[in-house]
């Protein structure tokens, strides 16, 4: 393919320089823990060569990520397959859709449909769809009462009711292209593959990307390089999904969390039954239920049958029933034979009845299944037909606000293969201010976390080694506000105490860190050349106290709920929501003033020291300084948003 | 478990024993306590009014059965009022409403 030599070759020119910098990375960490641990300010060391510490593991996870990365071109179309497309939508106004859903019905596929999710269920979605001709798709009534799973939910709900071969999904601001089928449904020739993704593309940016939305590099090399170890990643939207691919993973779910429900009911049954009310037992029928319980249990692990280790729990619970309750009929027999003897006829007769039907005691009159200790809402958990959710089977991954990423993961785990695809083919809406930016990202993070919570990937069985490590690197990159305070805190301190969480002498230093971090930055500029990455940089330094909150509220805090993200500008100024960067900057140039009279004045420190700090120091600030502005940006005089061109071409 | 017992004396031997709540095993043991109890404090002519039991098992009819016998043995009774339709289904179906006086009011079981 044209400029294949020269992919190939800085693929080659990054190897290089990767070596050489994990290797001088390398010893200036062995450098940093073994000789240079200002051991007289521990408090401070530590955290410092920690953070140096993860800062270099995110650099080891960097160049595992590209060293391989993949650029894909199309196959010819898979002629003749079936299209459904989703257009997700909450509470998005019609105007908005309008644009979408024509643009979707334009698409060059002969064999396509259209339908709006719309979770809103707003007459004038519906009437929108009549007008244009699109399928309309709302939430039945077996939602009531039920989880919603917000756009996961609403993405199941439609796979139910359609049955297009193949899924493009879009979120409600995502105008297609309309070569979009056409250009990546080639892929799909792979029998293996489950989805096709494309890059999220903004087309209301406003000069200078105020809030770092932009993503070339994520949907540049990043995903080039994920894919090359077939790890490239489902991002919600833009993307073409296999049907196979995820019914197969809903059952594969359905099955799983069934086992879960009955390994986990069983666990509470056998507990209780030994636990709750053991007086009131009836050893030999304890002994039974126990004895069933164990054989489901063994059962469930041979991987028998649900219904059978179901049926085995439920035999078992009915046997110690019987029993327990034919030993108080007996009870109650001898009681009767004794008020007969004693002239009570009446009372022979019941007794000779009750001996006669000892194997049909009516079920009203059968013993409590709670005084046997077995919990009824355990028994519920027993049954195959989900009664808590609106669907028995969900595709789309539920665990978590972030749905893509889980449902990736999982389809990955069962061996399906995804690739990504370069070349931009919708174009969306960005966030207009700073606090619906900053919203999305905090979700994105909850969210993220949220599956390394659920499921870790070192953990899932079926992912590939290269695979776990790519969901990993994704996941810990949210966890880097903790490495980043401290690199922001660290040079204010130092210029606030004259302490400095290194003891060597100042050249010494100076030629250890060096190379490292100019091949660092000479390594990541090959990567991203061509691209405009310095924004996401400073947005993934700035947002610090982001990354913090999101860590800190996932792990100890209430659930993330899933938030639409508002389409439109939110007016106002969002200086609030910057006080952290505010401070640290503010404290950072205090610093600097500080220790620059300390040492004129009062020739306290040295040189080296002040002009080290200072540089560190005002590098931060400049990271900082972006997203100080875009809490009080406002657009130029006459700047507006220009959809894409082929929008505007048409008549 | 929820089972709660009230003991109204009407007379030197008579009593209204009000249950109310779940007779299954795990309360069954205590309802029959409490009889025996009456019985030896010479209490032996019982009205039970169940008009607050919920739910009764094989577990509640033996306990019942045995006070049954407990004051027969001193010449009492242990008459049941307050029986809702279940309880007196499971009764009707074990033939024990044979055994048992039911009667629809404390006034109707002491007339």
């Amino acid at each position: 393919m044209p400029g294949d030599g020269g992919f190939r070759r800085r693929v080659a020119v990054f190897r290089v320089l990767a070596v050489l910098t994990l290797i001088t990375g390398g010893a200036y960490l062995a450098w940093r823990w073994g000789y240079s641990l200002n051991t007289a300010a521990l408090w401070f060391a530590l955290p410092m060569a920690a953070a140096e510490t993860y800062a270099y593991l995110n650099t080891v996870l960097f160049v595992f990520m590209m060293w391989r990365p993949r650029r894909r071109v199309a196959p010819p179309p898979l002629e003749g397959v079936t299209v459904d497309v989703f257009i997700t939508t909450y509470n998005e106004p019609v105007e908005l859709l309008r644009l979408t859903v024509e643009a979707a019905l334009a698409i060059d596929w002969p064999q396509l449909k259209v339908h709006l999710l719309d979770d809103g269920a707003r007459p004038e979605m519906r009437a929108l769809c009549a007008e244009v001709g699109c399928g309309y798709i709302t939430r039945g009534e077996e939602w009531e009462g039920k989880p919603r799973h917000a756009k996961a939910g609403n993405v199941n709900n439609a796979l139910m009711e359609t049955e297009g071969e193949f899924i493009l999904i879009l979120d409600a601001d995502q105008i297609p292209d309309p070569r979009i089928v056409r250009s990546i449904i080639g892929y799909f020739r792979d029998p293996r593959l489950a989805f096709v993704q494309t890059p999220q593309h903004f087309y209301n940016l406003p000069p200078g990307d105020p809030f770092g939305t932009d993503a070339p590099l994520f949907y540049g090399p990043i995903m080039q390089g994920k894919d090359g170890w077939d790890a490239a990643f489902f991002c919600g939207s833009n993307a073409i999904l296999r049907r196979e691919a995820l019914l197969q993973l809903g059952l594969t779910e359905y099955v799983r969390d069934m086992q879960r429900r009955f390994e986990q009911a069983l666990r509470t049954l056998r507990i209780d039954v030994q636990v709750r009310h053991p007086r009131a037992q009836y050893r030999p029928a304890a002994r039974l239920l126990r004895e069933a319980l164990a054989s489901a249990r063994e059962a469930l692990r041979r991987g028998a049958p649900l219904e059978r280790v179901s049926d085995l729990v439920r035999q078992g619970v009915a046997a110690a029933q019987d029993l327990s309750s034919r030993h108080d009929i007996l009870e109650i027999a001898g009681l009767l034979g004794d008020l007969a003897r004693a002239g009570d006829a009446a009372a022979g007769e019941t007794r000779a009845h009750l001996l006669g039907h000892l194997e049909q005691i009516p079920e009203e009159a059968k013993r409590d299944l709670a005084s046997l200790g077995v919990d009824p809402a355990a028994m519920d958990e027993l049954d195959l037909t989900r009664p808590g959710e609106a669907q028995p089977v969900l595709p789309m991954a539920t665990i978590s606000v972030t749905e893509d990423m889980a449902t990736a993961m999982r389809l990955h785990a069962l061996g399906w293969k995804s690739a990504f695809h370069s070349e931009v083919l919708a174009y969306g809406l960005a966030p207009e201010d700073l606090r619906t930016a900053l919203n999305q990202r905090l979700r994105w993070a909850q969210g993220t976390i949220q599956v390394l919570m659920r499921e870790n990937p070192f953990l899932k069985p079926g992912l590939t080694l290269p695979q776990r490590i790519e969901y990993f690197t994704t996941m810990l990159s949210y966890f880097d506000g903790f490495a980043s305070l401290v690199f922001v805190l660290a040079p204010v301190f130092c210029l606030a105490t004259g302490i400095a969480p290194i003891r060597s002498p100042w050249l010494d230093f100076l030629a250890r860190l060096a190379p490292y971090l100019a091949l660092n930055r000479i390594m990541f500029l090959v990567v991203t050349r061509g691209i405009d990455a310095w924004r996401s940089e400073q947005y993934s330094l700035a947002l610090f106290p982001l990354w913090i909150r999101a860590v800190v509220s996932t792990l100890f805090g209430r659930r993330p709920r899933f938030v639409v993200t508002p389409k439109q500008r939110q007016s106002g100024n969002y200086l609030r929501l910057v006080w952290p960067q505010i401070t640290v900057i503010a404290l950072t140039l205090a610093a600097i003033g500080y220790g620059a009279w300390a040492l004129l004045s009062r020739g306290q420190g040295t040189w080296a020291s002040l002009l080290t700090n200072a540089f560190w120091g005002l590098y931060n600030v400049v990271m900082l300084v972006p997203i100080v502005r875009a809490a009080v940006f406002r657009p130029p005089e006459g700047w507006k948003a220009e959809p894409p061109q082929f929008l505007m071409a048409r008549p | 478990m929820d089972l709660g017992m009230a003991v109204d004396q009407r007379s030197e031997r008579r009593v209204v024993l009000s249950v109310t709540g779940r007779i299954n095993a795990v309360t069954a043991p205590a309802v029959k306590a409490r009889i025996r109890e009456l019985v030896e404090e010479g209490h032996w002519e019982i009205v039970c009014d169940l008009g607050g039991v919920g739910f009764l098992d094989s577990a509640g009819l033996s306990a019942l059965v045995s006070g049954l016998k407990a004051t027969r043995e001193r010449g009492g009774f242990l008459k049941l009022v307050g029986v809702s339709d279940q309880v007196a289904r499971i009764f009707r179906l074990t033939m024990l409403d044979r055994v048992f006086e039911i009667h629809p009011s404390v006034d109707a079981a002491l007339a």
